[in-house]
């Protein structure tokens, strides 16, 4: 049994943030709602998606693993009007039938049998802030005009980001308690990550967005914010480019 | 310069670590023209020091040798020797371009248009003997080998690639896999994005392999017919023949197999092939050498670029730093590693 009525806006909410990472995934539909757990082909980038089950009109489902194609789910989900309301459910042939107003998609399920259970780990790391991710994109986006990777050294007033390559370099400070605010600080930290990934990742984030992330010493990143009026919650984890010799 | 052939040759990323403990011979030249073409003003000027003296090339190869040192790899220099015969019209042809750049460049300066004054002045770019020689004396207190080639550069480096004795060569140019050059490797050092001349445009410079086994496989050629095919389109030592570029020269080698097959059947003049062929296939190049990696001179270092040169003396203390750690390269980690 798989039924679902939910906004065309979350579900695309979903697969955008799923994007960045993966190609296919495996959906666990559970009695309070999905997650999708993926890591990417490289290990370096991993996401932890939750969507409860107050996030759908309708939520009518046996618990079950659903192989999804996350990029062709996007192409789909812009036949639909934004305030669109999607209708999901398997048929007999164990196809998904997808509804949108007057559009009706049939798609075959990916198999999601050899797809692996990626163990998200409970990262302890020394510093949290919260900010908008309008703030990291600035430094992102600037930072890729200079250098493959980005560092990021959080001190107790400031988190610097910095970039650089042969004579050029780019340093942002964002300031406690104007552009972030702290969430919790036990001691400095910094950690250097590849611009192509973050830049990835802050695709899925999207614009405008509060988030909280989490820094330690060549360590990975933690990035959560909320979606969907909060009925869904994504945790991203980046793993440290790091110095080696 | 060199053989166009960007679109034909197999290219492949440079793998992280790749050239860590490993040697790799730079075309000296081909670097410091970069430098010098590249680190100017926005005027266009080179960059000069406090008594006027010009420090592009040196600025540029410190900063990229250092980078290099510390990312683990052995570099080997070469500078080029005698210019054969055969590449004198090139290089007649490059000093009038330079010297109609120099003009082009004035003008753009009067008028105030300082976009195409930068161009036109990095198209002005020539080394002098001085700048060679001062590359050289960093090089030696730096302890990174170098040697002069009997003619080209690339030649020797691609030699000394083909006996193992350097893991690749680095150019711009394709020209070594036509000297035999088993790997190759492009934009080594320059990742990052390059601005498109002229254009506000940024393309994204990655370093890249290019296997010349991978190349020829792939093309289904022998090098001898690669070196064919660059003789019609037209190398640094002939003119090559009008309207063949690298695809239509691949389809007539495929077709007749060399130069003297296609040149029979049609009326393609195809003058002095022989000479250039001995140039690519049989290189002028010198089997003894000595590429052992030197001692680095720290404060060798410092007395010519801080006193004798006015380089600031933070910067160049912050650079070798780097080097003496043998440095902080960050090369990505993977996940499964934290947990």
């Amino acid at each position: 049994m798989f039924e679902v009525d939910v906004k065309v806006e979350t579900l695309k909410s979903v697969f955008s943030i799923l994007t960045p990472i993966v190609g296919e995934i495996k959906l666990s539909a559970g009695e309070e709602g999905w997650n999708v757990k993926a890591v990417d082909p490289a290990h370096v980038a991993m996401v932890d998606l939750s969507l409860s089950k107050d996030a759908f009109e309708k939520y009518e489902i046996e618990p079950m693993e659903l192989g999804l194609n996350v990029e062709r789910m996007l192409e789909h989900l812009k036949g639909a009007k934004s305030d669109d309301m999607v209708h999901m459910k398997l048929d007999s042939d164990n196809r998904l039938v997808v509804s949108m107003s007057n559009l009706t998609l049939k798609i075959p399920l990916v198999d999601a049998s050899g797809f692996s259970d990626p163990k998200v780990p409970n990262l302890a790391l020394p510093v949290g802030l919260k900010l908008n991710s309008g703030e990291l994109q600035k430094g992102l986006k600037v930072s890729a005009s200079i250098s493959d990777h980005i560092t990021f050294d959080c001190t107790e007033e400031k988190l610097v980001m910095t970039s650089s390559e042969d004579l050029s370099s780019m340093t942002l400070d964002l300031h406690k308690g104007q552009e972030y605010e702290e969430i919790h600080f036990e001691k400095a930290a910094k950690s250097s990550f590849s611009l192509d990934y973050f830049t990835q990742l802050m695709k899925g984030v999207g614009p405008n967005r509060d988030i909280v992330i989490n820094i330690g010493n060549s360590y990975p990143l933690k990035m959560e914010f909320d979606f969907a009026e909060e009925t869904g919650h994504a945790r991203y984890l980046l793993a440290p480019r790091i110095e080696s010799n | 310069m060199g053989i166009k052939l960007t679109d034909l040759v197999v290219k492949r990323p440079l793998m992280e670590r790749e050239l860590s403990s490993r040697a790799v011979a730079f075309d000296a030249y081909n670097m410091l023209y970069q430098f010098v073409s590249s680190i100017r003003t926005p005027e266009g000027y080179l960059l000069t020091n406090d008594d006027g003296m010009v420090i592009s090339h040196l600025k540029g190869l410190f900063s990229r040798t250092c980078k290099l040192i510390a990312d683990g790899v052995d570099t080997v220099f070469i500078f080029d020797g005698i210019p054969h015969e055969l590449k004198k019209g090139t290089l007649d042809l490059r000093r009038e371009r330079k010297e109609k750049a120099q003009r082009q460049w004035e003008e753009a300066l009067e008028r105030g248009d300082l976009e195409t004054a930068r161009t036109k002045a990095m198209q002005t770019s020539r080394l002098t003997a001085e700048m060679v020689d001062q590359s050289k004396r960093l090089l030696d207190l730096l302890g990174v080998p170098h040697m002069v080639a009997p003619s080209d550069g690339e030649a020797q480096a691609s030699y000394m690639c083909s006996k193992g004795d350097v893991y690749a060569a680095s150019s711009h140019d394709f020209d070594s896999l036509l000297f035999g050059c088993p790997l190759l490797v492009r934009n080594i050092g320059s990742t990052g994005k390059r601005k498109l001349p002229g254009r506000k445009a940024w393309v994204s410079v990655e370093p890249e392999m290019i296997s010349l086994d991978d190349t020829l496989s792939t093309l289904e050629i022998t090098r001898e017919q690669l070196v064919d095919m660059a003789i019609m389109i037209g190398t640094d030592f002939n003119e090559g023949v009008k309207g063949i570029g690298p695809k239509k020269a691949l389809k007539l080698i495929k077709e007749f197999g060399n130069i003297e097959i296609i040149s029979k059947g049609s009326r393609i003049p195809l003058l002095e092939y022989d000479e250039v062929r001995k140039i690519f296939l049989q290189p002028n190049v010198n089997n003894d050498y000595d590429i052992r990696q030197g001692k680095l001179d720290m404060n060798g270092v410092k007395e010519f670029l801080i006193e004798e040169l006015s380089f600031g003396e933070k910067g160049v203390e912050k650079t070798l730093e780097t080097l003496k750690s043998r440095r902080e390269q960050t090369s990505q980690s993977s996940l499964d590693s934290f947990f």
